[in-house]
């Protein structure tokens, strides 16, 4: 009997453990993690048009934290911390209007995000830039219950409109 | 007894076949994950760097999850993706990729980034020559025990000399 029990608990235990990853999330889980990235990036992007430097929040310092920008370059943390403050004082307007947004839920707490879409910036110069389209991938992480994002890769061409050029 | 037998056995259930985030894997699990990962990124860069496109894409998820981005592109799909390569083959003379920095954030047990910084050399048949400086992203998944690519982010920036100019 004492074998019959063990052999049946361990059977349970490897059928079980063959797949650990977000297989084992429903798809109401899988639906509510991806409803709530999408609210955390849609918050983020409407305190961006507002010029709120809370979107700045929506971002996390981590061991793993990386920032690839559209020209192929990167930012640790504390450049981007420090570039956040420039956009804040130089930029006047800010628009964003999605085209695509796609999620991959990696785990109950992380979250692959790819985000495309098109935004315009105008500048206290006057000077104008746009990115049409303009591609992210972005790792977001639950942390706190809250999701933040830890790795950020952009692409996309700028358009400069210079003030007084035509 | 069996209650004895049967509670042990349920906790190690519980225990094991919760989902493993990168906090819960163990030094060795991470270190072979990268290990995992790096060997394919480095067979992915040597079939670019040898024209063998074929080679490369064998690691690249052709599901409908699949998004590629590509500097000032649109989003492609695996298709459209594996096209654009196939096709830019017969207008290349050589392709080199130099690596100049690479990491593996790992997003959960079945899903690892890989993030390539460096730069490459075109030679086109046309002679012209085209030196990119930049950096990929490629998400990689775990399915059926095969690491394959499901997102692909390019960018960086691209330098054309002419041929027959100095």
């Amino acid at each position: 009997m004492k074998a019959t029990i063990f052999v049946s608990a361990l059977l349970l235990f490897c059928a079980g453990c063959t797949s650990q990853q977000s297989e084992q999330l429903t798809q109401q889980q899988v639906d509510q993690i991806k409803s709530e990235v999408k609210l955390a990036g849609d918050s983020l992007m409407a305190k961006l048009r507002r010029l709120d430097p809370g979107w700045s929040l929506y971002f996390v310092e981590s061991p793993d934290w990386k920032m690839i920008n559209a020209d192929g370059s990167h930012n640790d943390y504390q450049t981007f911390a420090n570039s956040t403050n420039n956009f804040n004082t130089s930029v006047a307007t800010y628009n964003w209007a999605t085209t695509r947004q796609d999620f991959i839920v990696a785990a109950k707490d992380m979250v692959i995000c790819s985000w495309i879409g098109k935004d315009e910036l105008t500048f206290k110069s006057g000077d104008k830039m746009t990115y049409d389209p303009h591609s992210y991938t972005l790792i977001f992480k639950k942390i706190d219950n809250q999701w933040k994002v830890f790795y950020s890769h952009d692409s996309g061409v700028p358009v400069m409109s210079k003030v007084g050029k035509k | 007894m069996k209650t004895i037998i049967f509670a042990p056995a349920l906790f190690l259930l519980c225990a094991g076949c919760s989902s493993q985030q990168p906090s819960q894997l163990t030094q060795d699990q991470k270190d072979q994950i990268t290990g995992e990962i790096k060997t394919i990124c480095d067979s992915i860069v040597a079939g670019w760097n040898r024209l063998d496109m074929d080679a490369s894409l064998a690691y690249y998820s052709d599901s409908p999850e699949s998004i590629h981005f590509r500097g000032d592109e649109v989003a492609l799909d695996f298709p459209a993706m594996k096209k654009n390569w196939i096709d830019g083959v017969p207008t290349l003379t050589s392709y080199t990729w130099t690596t100049t920095n690479q990491y593996y954030p790992i997003v959960s047990n079945d899903v690892v980034v890989c993030c390539w910084q460096g730069h490459s050399q075109v030679v086109m048949k046309s002679g012209d020559i085209i030196n990119f400086k930049g950096a990929y992203t490629s998400v990689f998944r775990k399915t059926a025990g095969q690491w394959k690519v499901v997102v692909g982010h390019e960018s960086g920036t691209a330098v054309t000399k002419k041929a027959g100019r100095n």
